[in-house]
């Protein structure tokens, strides 16, 4: 399918697209963070994915080289953010309040959305990548460090701290039924 | 969580241990234990919620355009080839991230230098026009109409000489000697504007139907014919702005409707007529040149 698309084949470059589309989006969220952050990383990855089909080498899979791309684009996009005024800054008073263990499953889901989109915003980004590009795209510890341009350890080490202070901020190091009820602020993986 | 503990539970989550330290790890609760919180950590993070299928389409739309203006080699894969062997993974990453530029030639639409030279032509005639409205103040009608074609040729020559400094390629420019008549029938084919008014295509524009009057009755006595006409109308007519203006323009123009004189070509409205008197009933009568269809009559004074 890729060597079609490559040929010129619009149906194989649509079937290829559509067929990785999903997990690109995923990783465009969860690099960028906000929906529509992730939207437009999400667009900007495609259109250099099929700019820079023509000289895709074959040598990592499509998926992986595809979400690199991606992942690259989200970083641009988020530092895009970061250079932005903020118009609001959000402190410690203003966040919401944790999860109602009472409410039902889909209530539920949207503040556990916005604590997830939280703690992966506090993360650092060499682990915030690191994790996405294992748990979202599924990629080994080779791809990821032949992606990042880092020794296979660093990867493994990344991914591990990533993974334990995400489980810190969203309280799942500790009974779920009394997480945060001190209200604390779980402390930053650095 | 110790550092040792979660990166042991991590990489057997990843399914990246050894056989001791699977064993270590089946064999410890603790190690279990967060095992299954980095596990729930990895659950939450592939459960993204799917975008909307407009936004899916419209970002492959996005990528579907982007990737028909490649040209067409590079989309069709002949320039493939030429990537060198050796290249490295991180450098095809850095060239995925970056655009290609494209040529500047390639970049240009290529019917983007008609429409200027179009535009500069339609310049010229409003220019003309402008000079030529501004002559009508002292001289009549027919002076009018034998002098901006003048003007127009020494408005299109100055545009052309203009033109030369720009970054138009030779071929699509009109000579520096380039009269109306070519800038003219530049602005046909680059702009898709409607008919230009009749002053620009040296035909008297009748508004209402005393302007019949006023001009039937002012060849009352020296009416024109067709073979008198003034010179610089004829071609100006000759100059091809409109099927019905040439029609006008040819030799002969045809006697309906009774009429004893043909006065003339002329625009009334918007609709190329012969005007023509009927001495007998004193009235001016124009009508379509094509089908001797009256299109308005009036009393001479």
């Amino acid at each position: 399918m890729v060597a079609a698309a490559q040929g010129g084949d619009r149906f194989a470059l649509d079937q290829l697209l559509r067929l990785h589309y999903d997990r690109i989006h995923a990783v465009c969220r969860r690099v960028a963070g906000s929906t529509k952050d992730a939207d437009d990383a999400c667009q900007e990855a495609l259109i250099k994915i099929v700019r820079s089909l023509p000289r895709f080498d074959g040598r990592s899979s499509f998926g992986t080289w595809a979400y690199r791309i991606a992942t690259n684009a989200s970083l641009d996009e988020l530092r895009r953010r970061q250079r932005r005024p903020a118009l609001h800054s959000v402190g410690d008073e203003d966040r919401p309040e944790a999860v109602d263990p009472t409410a039902d499953r889909y209530a539920e889901s949207l503040p556990d959305r916005f604590v997830l989109d939280d703690a992966l915003d506090r993360l650092p980004e060499d682990l915030r990548v690191a994790v996405v590009l294992r748990d979202v795209a599924d990629l080994d510890y080779a791809e990821i460090a032949a992606t990042l341009d880092v020794p296979v350890g660093t990867v493994k080490s990344r991914i591990s701290r990533g993974r334990a202070a995400l489980a810190s901020s969203l309280g799942l190091d500790q009974d779920r039924g009394n997480q945060r009820d001190d209200g604390e602020r779980p402390m930053d993986p650095t | 969580m110790n550092d040792d503990l979660t990166l042991l539970a991590s990489a057997y989550l990843d399914g990246d241990v050894t056989a001791d330290e699977r064993a270590r790890v089946e064999g410890d609760p603790e190690a279990l234990a967060a095992v299954e919180r980095l596990r729930a950590v990895r659950a939450l993070l592939g459960d993204v919620e799917a975008p909307a299928i407009s936004v899916r389409e419209t970002h492959l739309a996005a990528a579907f355009d982007a990737w028909e203006r490649l040209p067409q080699a590079e989309r069709t894969g002949a320039r493939r080839d030429q990537t060198p062997a050796g290249i490295d993974a991180a450098a095809v990453a850095g060239a995925a991230s970056v655009t290609a530029p494209t040529p500047i030639n390639a970049r240009r639409r290529p019917t983007s230098t008609r429409w200027l030279t179009g535009a500069a032509a339609a310049l010229v005639l409003v220019l003309a026009g402008g000079v030529a409205l501004q002559l009508t103040g002292d001289d009549d009608r027919t002076d009018v109409a034998s002098s901006a074609p003048d003007e127009s040729a020494e408005l299109a020559e100055g545009g052309g000489a203009q033109r030369d400094g720009g970054d138009l390629g030779a071929d699509e420019l009109a000579p520096a000697s380039a009269s109306a008549d070519a800038a003219t029938s530049q602005l046909d084919t680059g702009i898709d504007d409607p008919a230009p008014p009749a002053a620009e295509a040296g035909l008297n524009q009748l508004l209402s139907p005393e302007d019949l009057a006023d001009f039937a009755g002012a060849a009352v006595g020296a009416p024109a014919s067709p073979d008198d006409l003034p010179a610089a109308t004829s071609a100006d007519v000759e100059a091809d702005l409109s099927d019905a203006a040439s029609a006008l323009a040819d030799a002969e123009l045809p006697q309906c409707l009774g009429v004893d004189v043909v006065v003339g070509p002329a625009v009334y409205g918007e609709v190329p007529v012969v005007v023509g008197i009927d001495e007998g009933r004193n009235l001016a009568i124009a009508y379509k040149p094509t089908n001797c269809a009256e299109v308005a009559r009036v009393r001479l004074p």
